[in-house]
């Protein structure tokens, strides 16, 4: 009874208030809301408004509210009685000394209570700052994590909160506001605290969607660079080294396996963006519905669309200066079909009008449809179901090591082989990528590098790549002068 | 029963009957992708548009338009938060949001002059003022210009529904409702036109819509007290009106880089799923007042 009594102008307060202006008026919307685990865990999230506590306990059913507390800052909400009562009552935080005294450990209460399995909501950046800005995370979130190993951690992102509310502003402004929820993770409390920290860090970061493009003025699109051909490991190792080198002269973004950030101040790593994406089980059960599967796996088709959609967005928000991917749907579907659904059949404006159909650049006629449907399903469905608009490259690395070399790759790894992995099938599949670079380079201008990997190393190819971007940078630059 | 199917309700089961239409649609294509992918969210924010227009026509103002007024708020809302604005521009959109009922005050009332009055007043002297109050940084023309489109859009566009509001204009708004969706999924079906994409089908969207809403506007003129030369006269209008709000809001999108669905994660969906309607709304009560009355 005492405790319902003490829950009453929380949920009041919730219901009557929180809930109904945080939907009504602000219009959050909580993207992976089902990501909150059902137990104890800790919610940490960029911090830049007074508002983002209440976004973040929105995140929790209404019954588990007694059981979430929000952490505030004892030398702020404790300076007045108002301040007081809204955080510690009616928001059910629990304060925490900023600046503690000597030999009092200031995390003790947020211990205590996600010992007795309640969860918190923690702004590990400690004080709202500036506007859009992300400051540096304390080393408090990683000391957590060592104290209690095995704690999930639940990285949130908010996008809008600092518009509505920025630090120094006294009148809310209603925007709308997005919530990211991230996978609930626990980290290895062997590590530094301050190592934690920047792992959420960048865990919370990585849930940022692209930034809004400023007023006036677009920027250039980025120039891309593809990395196809043979040998997985190959083109990742090729990719990292170009991504790394370009990163020198601008924001440069890797596309693979995982997502690699480098810009002049160094190179970042985050988790895999791409298997989190989750409409990308509906792409792969579509290509296997469709049977384009038949020589790469529906996950891979699913990758592949996922990799040139991202890397769409990135150029529609011009929010790099270079993108590097792992493959490219626009090269690798049309060599593919190249190699053994049309092989000797296909002229060069036939095959230019296959790249023109995977770019979303023709519609593919319905008297078509079933030559594809039969041959190359893969782009029938790119381009009827518009699932992307594969962009053509700027620069095409082919990765392409002997036959000989890539079969006794092959082999050596012990998995069976599939129908198309001989000398026969892969020289065919090496032509292929050539009459695809070739096509390229002289209808669309690509610059085509072919490389193999066991004559020179992979970053003798990124420094080709740098020097052939800068020199084309250079040449558009000559020319906007002229014109 | 013979009240339900009187001709009091024939509209309100039109509208009704254009939406499950809509709704049917939708569902049988949302798996198509590319163009289709837009409709099950176009149709379900119509229920709502729907559910107001009804409302409006033939309920208590206090109930309808609180909810009209929602509708734009939530509407502006969504655009400002796509388009880029400076951050010192935040007490001007506050004052966009206090325009709203500002603007639906006259409507209320039922004093059409002063709408046509305030409007103007509020939007290009009033607003302009919090834009420049105290500041010489540059892009002002550039915050000017898409603080007052979307305005003009969801605030200005939109407050014409409530002119209609009334016994007197028994049934316009739900006929505007059915020519809209009628001038507006056929070509929604089509695509829009874009470079690389067969002309034809864009523009064979257009005449099926054109034919359509004058069809329909023919046909339901009647029972919104007008002549059926009237209803289709309107009906082309409005089919003309939703076309161009179509290609505006498509440029107005490119140019605030909604290009690709997942870098505005859906909100700015909000503006091309409601601009050609808000665009129409000025289009037919006009025509309605000044050339059908």
């Amino acid at each position: 009874m005492k405790g319902f009594f003490r829950s009453l102008p929380l949920y009041l307060f919730h219901i009557g208030f929180v809930r109904p202006v945080l939907t009504w008026i602000v219009g959050v919307r909580y993207r992976r809301r089902n990501a909150i685990p059902q137990g104890p865990c800790l919610v940490v999230s960029n911090h830049n408004s007074h508002l983002d506590a209440a976004i973040l306990m929105g995140l929790f059913r209404l019954r588990r509210l007694p059981t979430v507390h929000p952490v505030a800052a004892a030398d702020y909400f404790g300076s007045t009685l108002f301040k007081q009562a809204l955080a510690m009552w009616l928001m059910n935080g629990i304060p925490i000394q900023r600046r503690p005294k000597h030999g009092v450990d200031p995390l003790q209460p947020v211990i205590d209570q996600l010992n007795r399995g309640h969860s918190l909501v923690f702004f590990p950046e400690g004080s709202r700052g500036e506007a859009g800005v992300v400051a540096r995370f304390r080393p408090g979130v990683g000391k957590l994590v060592q104290k209690l190993p095995g704690l999930l951690v639940v990285p949130v992102y908010l996008a809008g909160p600092e518009r509505i509310w920025p630090r120094g502003q006294t009148v809310p402004v209603p925007l709308n506001v997005d919530a990211f929820v991230g996978k609930p993770r626990s980290y290895n409390p062997k590590d530094g605290s301050r190592q934690i920290a920047e792992q959420v860090q960048r865990d919370v970061l990585s849930l940022a969607p692209p930034p809004p493009p400023p007023p006036g003025q677009r920027a250039e699109p980025p120039q891309r660079v593809a990395v196809c051909g043979f040998g997985g490991k190959t083109r990742d190792e090729v990719m990292r080294a170009i991504t790394t080198r370009l990163g020198r002269h601008g924001t440069a973004l890797g596309l693979g396996s995982t997502l690699l950030e480098s810009n002049p101040e160094g190179s970042q790593e985050t988790s895999a963006p791409i298997a989190d994406i989750p409409h990308r089980a509906w792409t792969a059960l579509l290509a296997k519905l469709i049977g384009a599967n038949k020589r790469f796996s529906g996950r891979k088709f699913s990758e592949k669309i996922e990799i040139a959609r991202i890397s769409e967005t990135i150029g529609d928000r011009r929010s790099a200066r270079f993108v590097v991917t792992d493959g490219s749907a626009l090269v690798d579907l049309s060599s593919w079909a190249a190699a053994f659904s049309y092989h000797g059949v296909f002229d060069d404006s036939e095959m230019n009008r296959v790249v023109e159909y995977l770019a979303g650049k023709q519609k593919m006629p319905f008297g078509k449809w079933w030559n594809f449907l039969r041959r190359a399903p893969e782009v029938w469905l790119v381009n009827e179901w518009s699932l992307v608009r594969p962009p053509i490259p700027t620069v095409l690395v082919l990765v392409l090591p002997p036959v000989t070399h890539t079969m006794s790759e092959l082999r050596s790894t012990g998995a069976a082989l599939k129908a198309h992995q001989n000398e026969a099938g892969l020289e065919r599949l090496q032509q292929g990528y050539r009459r695809m670079g070739e096509l390229l380079r002289r209808r669309h201008r690509v610059t085509v590098i072919e490389f193999d990997p066991t004559d020179e190393p992979a970053e003798t190819i990124a420094e080709r790549v740098e020097r052939e971007l800068l020199r084309l940078a250079e040449s558009n630059t000559a020319a906007d002068k002229k014109a | 029963m013979t009240e339900l199917l009187g001709n009091e309700l024939r509209l309100v089961w039109a509208l009704a009957g254009a939406l499950i239409t809509v709704s049917v649609v939708a569902f049988v294509t949302r798996r198509r992708g590319g163009r289709f992918r837009a409709l099950p969210g176009w149709a379900g924010l119509w229920w709502f548009m729907a559910i107001i227009l009804v409302l409006l026509s033939r309920s208590n103002r206090w109930i309808s338009f609180p909810l009209l007024a929602f509708m734009m708020f939530a509407s502006l809302r969504a655009y400002f938060s796509v388009a880029p604005v400076r951050p010192r521009d935040r007490y001007a959109i506050l004052v966009s949001y206090l325009a709203i009922p500002l603007i639906l005050w006259p409507a209320f009332i039922g004093a059409v002059n002063l709408f046509q009055a305030v409007v103007p007043v509020v939007l290009f002297l009033v607003v302009p003022v919090f834009l420049v109050y105290g500041t010489t940084e540059r892009g002002l023309l550039g915050s000017m210009g898409r603080m007052l489109l979307g305005v003009i859009f969801f605030v200005f566009c939109i407050g014409h529904l409530a002119l209609f509001a009334g016994r007197s204009h028994h049934g316009l708004l739900e006929l505007f409702g059915v020519l809209v969706l009628a001038a507006e999924l056929p070509q929604r079906m089509a695509g829009r036109p874009h470079p690389g994409s067969p002309w034809f089908r864009p523009l064979a969207g257009i005449f099926a819509a054109m034919f359509l809403a004058t069809g329909l506007g023919y046909l339901f003129a009647s029972l919104a007290g007008m002549s059926a030369n009237d209803g289709a006269r309107a009906g082309l209008l409005v089919s003309v009106a939703v076309t161009l709000g179509a290609l505006v809001s498509e440029a107005v999108a490119t140019d605030l880089e909604m290009t690709s669905s997942a870098a505005v994660l859906g909100r700015g969906s909000t503006m091309t799923r409601m601009v050609p309607a808000v665009y129409a709304a000025p289009v037919f009560f006009h025509y309605v007042t000044h050339f059908a009355p």
